[in-house]
């Protein structure tokens, strides 16, 4: 589980707001792509996690569309609901096809954590409009995994 | 957490492997070299090659072109004519910077039997635009409150990330009414005037809107949030007029020297983004079922007559309709702001709008192509429609002027007001929207750093309130471009007449 804030590099973007992060796991990149993500937002230090987690299930058709699909759907979930996550759990898989067959795909099942959206306390930067697919890159380099998204601002 | 048993933690599919430093130093972010030729002192083309179907052209001035040359707006620019079915140019303004698929300032239309409807060239914030208003009050007459006015502005209209209003959450099918009415709905609530709907693009209402295409989550996000201001480069402005450049139109707009203004720049908000957002995971899929090469993702897309892009359209057009009440209620809140919280009068303030426009929306629009009148989709993402006198498509007390075109400059200089002219029917009737950004976030950011940038614009005479610092540090003046300069080359190219120039006395930031 990622929780709290991570290291993250912000990418030059004229107009909008590029993150990469890196790490030896996938899956840890896209928590901390959702941490880095939320960091934007708010000071995501600030956000008190507490049982239960919520659940969400992406699919995509590879990795640069499911953290496109996964964080759209943390972004919205939480701009609808008023909320702010802070602690994230990814597993990552083959969709599933017919017993013993791999149907095309992946799928992502994880866990977060937030709370209501408190301005005073959790001290507001920026609002995201949306995940972008542009300059989109999810990759393995010698040390590790490494991806970049440029969010809407 | 486990996932199903006997599935492997470890991804089993194989990654690309990437050799490249993908950061902040990154060498792929590196402009290409777009080749350019100078067509005469406001155009430039960019020459069909590749997969190019058609030639970009760029409206800027030697000047412009320099800065535009450091960006990598002009691949976009060359991306975009790639797409089926374009005509005549990939179009882009002299505002033009690098967004996200197309260019931010980029126009293209495309054939409606043989063309696409791309959600990434309307932009995820549908039907963004600018509403003006116009008092009779004197800036004089202000100047001691100003700070109380900005004050009640910053109370009465939510800025911000989430920024709810503070009415009553819409019922559902009150959120599918207003988006089947656009402003007409906030006329029949009561919050605006009759007499405003023909000083809005389109009336304030595409028809076309099928607020059934609108997902649950949008509605969702929608139903808190009409009449917020949200985040970013939005804002509301108090401005009073320092320049008329044409003083019989300026003055039939109510556009005298010296009086009080009120801009109000947003969209459509969280139904908006959420519309565009599912909307492209759709067109992804299109646009491989159509066989569309896409030289990037952002630009998915699907033929403008196929389900996929009738669904788009109509489910994008009542997006644009929110986004017309959206400005409606502020405008609203300005004139409580002014009655309530001032305590003028109707007739001491006699506020009203010169015009409201769109400038990230996609239109099917008639225009002449060599000769032919050609019914078109014209996708405008950051540029503004600029029909020139006499255009059928404009109210009657308007027509013989041509059509108000609303600028925003950034926050310590100015905005302007200008004419569409008959020029602009080359452009498929455009014009720039804004200043265009020329320093990134970050680097604002850094420029910014240390500085007390809200007591060097109160030192102008420009009070500011904002709900978070970071966006007025990512906002300062420098980030941008001068306006009258991108304004000079539109008026030099023939697509806009400078009518106005509006100084800021007050900015509300989200």
């Amino acid at each position: 589980m990622t929780r709290g804030k991570v290291a993250y590099e912000l990418v030059e973007h004229t107009a909008d707001t590029g993150i990469v992060v890196r790490s030896t796991r996938l899956e840890k990149v896209f928590e901390f792509m959702a941490s880095a993500m939320f960091d934007q937002i708010v000071d995501v230090d600030a956000i008190r996690v507490s049982d239960p987690p919520e659940l969400v299930r992406v699919e995509a058709n590879d990795e640069e569309t499911l953290l496109v699909a996964w964080l759209g759907e943390l972004l919205s979930r939480a701009m609808a609901a008023g909320l702010v996550y802070g602690a994230f759990d990814v597993a990552i898989g083959p969709v599933e096809g017919i017993v013993g067959t791999v149907a095309g795909g992946l799928k992502l099942i994880g866990r977060v954590w937030g709370e209501p959206l408190d301005l005073e306390r959790h001290g507001f930067k920026a609002e995201l409009k949306a995940v972008t697919y542009h300059h989109l890159f999810v990759g393995e380099q010698e040390d590790g995994f490494v991806a970049r998204v440029v969010f809407d601002v | 957490m486990t996932l199903v048993e006997g599935e492997a933690r470890v991804a089993p599919w194989e990654l690309k492997r990437c050799c490249l430093s993908i950061g902040a130093d990154d060498s792929e972010q590196k402009t290409m070299t777009i080749p350019l030729e100078k067509i005469d002192p406001y155009r430039w083309r960019i020459p069909r090659r590749g997969g190019m179907r058609v030639d970009g052209m760029i409206y800027a001035d030697d000047m412009l072109i320099d800065d535009i040359r450091q960006d990598k707006c002009l691949d976009q620019v060359a991306n975009v004519a790639h797409l089926p079915g374009i005509v005549k140019h990939s179009l882009a303004m002299p505002d033009i910077h690098w967004g996200y698929g197309f260019p931010i300032g980029g126009v293209a239309a495309f054939d409606l039997d043989d063309g696409v409807v791309s959600p990434g060239g309307v932009g995820y914030d549908i039907n963004c635009g600018v509403r003006l208003l116009v008092t009779s009050l004197r800036r004089e007459q202000l100047v001691d409150r100003v700070r109380a006015f900005a004050d009640a502005l910053f109370r009465r209209i939510p800025a911000g990330v989430g920024g709810t209003s503070s009415a009553p959450k819409l019922s559902r099918n009150e959120l599918m009414d207003l988006m089947r009415k656009g402003a007409g709905w906030a006329v029949q609530r009561g919050v605006a005037e009759s007499r405003d709907l023909d000083q809005i693009e389109e009336r304030g209402c595409l028809s076309s809107a099928d607020p059934s295409q609108v997902s649950e989550r949008a509605l969702e996000r929608g139903r808190k949030q009409v009449g917020t201001v949200g985040s970013g480069n939005h804002f509301i402005e108090v401005q009073y007029v320092e320049q008329v450049y044409q003083p019989e139109p300026a003055s039939r707009l109510g556009l005298e020297r010296g009086v009080v203004t009120v801009s109000i720049h947003s969209g459509s908000r969280g139904l908006g983004y959420q519309v565009c957002d599912d909307w492209l995971r759709e067109m992804l899929k299109a646009s491989a079922r159509y066989g569309i090469e896409l030289p990037d993702r952002q630009l998915c897309c699907a033929p403008i007559g196929s389900d996929e892009g009738r669904r788009y359209l109509g489910a994008m057009a009542a997006a644009a309709n929110y986004a017309f009440v959206n400005r409606a209620m502020m405008a609203h809140h300005v004139r409580e702001a002014l009655e309530l919280d001032l305590g003028l009068a109707p007739r001491e303030h006699r506020l009203r709008t010169v015009y409201d426009v769109c400038h990230n929306i996609a239109k099917i629009e008639t225009h002449e192509v060599d000769g032919v009148r050609r019914k078109l989709c014209v996708h405008r993402k950051g540029a503004t429609r600029a029909f020139g006198p006499g255009h059928p498509s404009l109210s009657p007390g308007l027509r013989d002027l041509g059509q108000p075109v609303l600028i925003p400059g950034d926050m310590g200089r100015y905005s302007f007001v200008l004419l569409g002219r008959q020029g602009s029917e080359e452009a498929f009737g455009s014009t720039c929207h804004g200043a265009g950004r020329r320093l990134s976030r970050t680097a604002a950011k850094k420029s910014a750093r240390g500085r007390p940038v809200v007591r060097e614009l109160a030192d102008q005479g420009i009070t500011v309130r904002a709900a978070g610092m970071a966006t007025v540090l990512e906002e300062i003046p420098e980030a941008y471009k001068d306006v009258a300069d991108v304004v000079r080359a539109v008026d030099g190219a023939g697509l806009a007449a400078r009518l106005a120039r509006l100084r800021p006395i007050a900015v509300i930031k989200g």
